[in-house]
């Protein structure tokens, strides 16, 4: 047995954890700092989600981690492997089956379900940073819920490239009070937030800041009345499964600018061509 | 097995307070030798007992004097005054305190706003209230037997969101959430005048 508190983290900073989680769900979408502790890897990869779910998780949960929608990719691997070994607890690969979905900038095609949580790996929490990057600022502007910078910014490439070219990290109001970054996951998967059935929380290490999306809450990307959201979806078919209302990342196959498309979640994709 | 129990009924009221108005049961029977000695129902010294320690002060009203004993022997947790509580402990029926004196946090920090645990004698059969909100499909109806005087409270809360204090109610083994993101209308106001 490894010579570890379960899950790694001691009583004292889940407890925390926990309290802070709490008053996420309490208020959805404000940013809340947690004291972020060292974890046994970088910063980048995913040290906050990791927190999280150290906080929620128990013996009869089982876990499945994501990276870009994969389960086999090192970081998926790594803190699946992680868990496995602090806390000897079940994971999985299939969606269906998990109870906590650690995730990486996708959400699952497969819906999800009442009695799961949803963590998502945040790089950086707060939506306005590109556009004002002192907090001391940002955080008077979410207390006064002025969020014209953002909308001057959607109009800014409106002019320019003709339409939001956001692609990833879509700005989203959260039940009409918190503008809030959704986590780099594509624009595609925006509108999978919005009153979904499982909570999703929501972890930055680094940037020490943690915050949460209840259960069947409204969660709305910014747009214009006469632009309204259109987030991009790839053209082709999946090359494995054929599917065509998944995500898809694109692969270059050669040299001559050959390509094609797959569905970036693996489970998914391995269901669907088995059927 | 302290760790194992924490986190069972820390997931029970992250489940409760994600789906308000919902009762909740936590299976409190496996850590009964603490439980036995607590001056609280079996629910609310479980929350004490996974969520309370020296860093969470607790502000304690019309409880009895065994309850903050309790408390410092078990959580370690110190009993202060209510604007420094990030934790409150009270009785349902009794309304006549001033809430007014507990932390609601700033707009810029509307998560240092209290936690107001309280003890009830029921979670049904009090006034019914139509919640509306985060966490809840469409609409959920509950009826915990809060005191009159909730309603009034509630009310003059409600415009100072997301500034605003959690309840997580109490009684026997089981707990109900109300977090201050849901709309709570008493359920008779709604018959008097559909819309």
């Amino acid at each position: 047995m490894i010579p570890y508190n379960f899950a790694y983290l001691d009583e004292n900073s889940k407890r925390a954890i926990r309290r802070s989680l709490l008053k996420a769900v309490a208020i959805p979408g404000h940013q809340i700092a947690f004291a972020s502790r060292e974890m046994p890897l970088p910063y980048g990869w995913g040290t906050g989600g990791i927190q999280i779910t150290a906080a929620i998780i128990g013996k009869d949960d089982r876990l499945k981690v994501i990276d870009q929608g994969a389960d086999d990719t090192t970081n998926a691997v790594s803190i699946r492997h992680f868990f496995q070994s602090v806390a000897g607890i079940a994971t999985t690969t299939e969606t269906r089956q998990a109870s906590i979905i650690q995730t990486r900038h996708r959400i699952p095609e497969t819906p999800l379900c009442a009695d799961q949580i949803i963590v998502y790996q945040v790089p950086m929490p707060e939506p306005l940073f590109k556009l004002e990057p002192r907090r001391t600022e940002t955080r008077i502007l979410h207390a006064m819920a002025d969020y014209s910078l953002m909308y001057l910014q959607l109009y800014d490439h409106i002019t320019r490239y003709g339409r939001v070219a956001i692609g990833y990290d879509y700005p989203v109001m959260v039940h009409d009070r918190y503008l809030m970054s959704p986590s780099p996951i594509p624009a595609f998967d925006v509108p999978k937030m919005h009153m979904n059935p499982a909570l999703q929380l929501f972890g930055a290490g680094r940037e020490k800041r943690l915050y949460a999306v209840p259960p069947y809450t409204r969660v709305v990307p910014l747009a214009f009345e006469d632009y309204p959201f259109a987030p991009l979806q790839a053209q082709a078919p999946c090359a494995i499964c054929g599917s065509t209302s998944s995500y898809k990342d694109e692969i270059i196959l050669d040299d001559n600018g050959k390509r094609q498309f797959v569905c970036s979640d693996t489970d998914y994709c391995g269901r669907t061509s088995c059927q | 097995m302290k760790t194992r129990q924490n986190q069972q009924i820390f997931r029970t009221l992250l489940n409760a307070m994600s789906a308000p108005g919902q009762t909740f049961a936590f299976g409190t029977t496996e850590f009964s030798d603490c439980l036995s000695s607590a001056p609280l129902s079996p629910a609310c010294a479980a929350i004490c007992l996974s969520l309370l320690d020296e860093a969470s002060p607790i502000s304690l009203f019309q409880m009895p004097e065994s309850v903050a004993s309790w408390l410092l022997k078990h959580c370690r947790v110190p009993i202060s005054s209510p604007k420094q509580a990030v934790f409150a402990l009270g009785m349902g029926k009794h309304w006549d305190w001033d809430q007014t004196l507990l932390n609601i946090g700033s707009e810029e920090e509307p998560e240092k706003g209290a936690t107001l645990i309280l003890e009830l004698d029921s979670l049904d059969g009090g006034e019914p209230l139509q919640l509306t909100g985060p966490g809840i499909a469409s609409s959920q109806i509950a009826a915990p037997r809060l005191s009159p005087g909730f309603m009034t409270f509630r009310q003059k809360q409600q415009g100072l969101y997301p500034r605003g204090i959690d309840l997580i109610l109490c009684c026997g083994n089981e707990c109900l959430c109300l977090p201050r993101s849901i709309s709570i209308h008493s359920d008779m106001e709604n018959k008097s005048c559909p819309m």
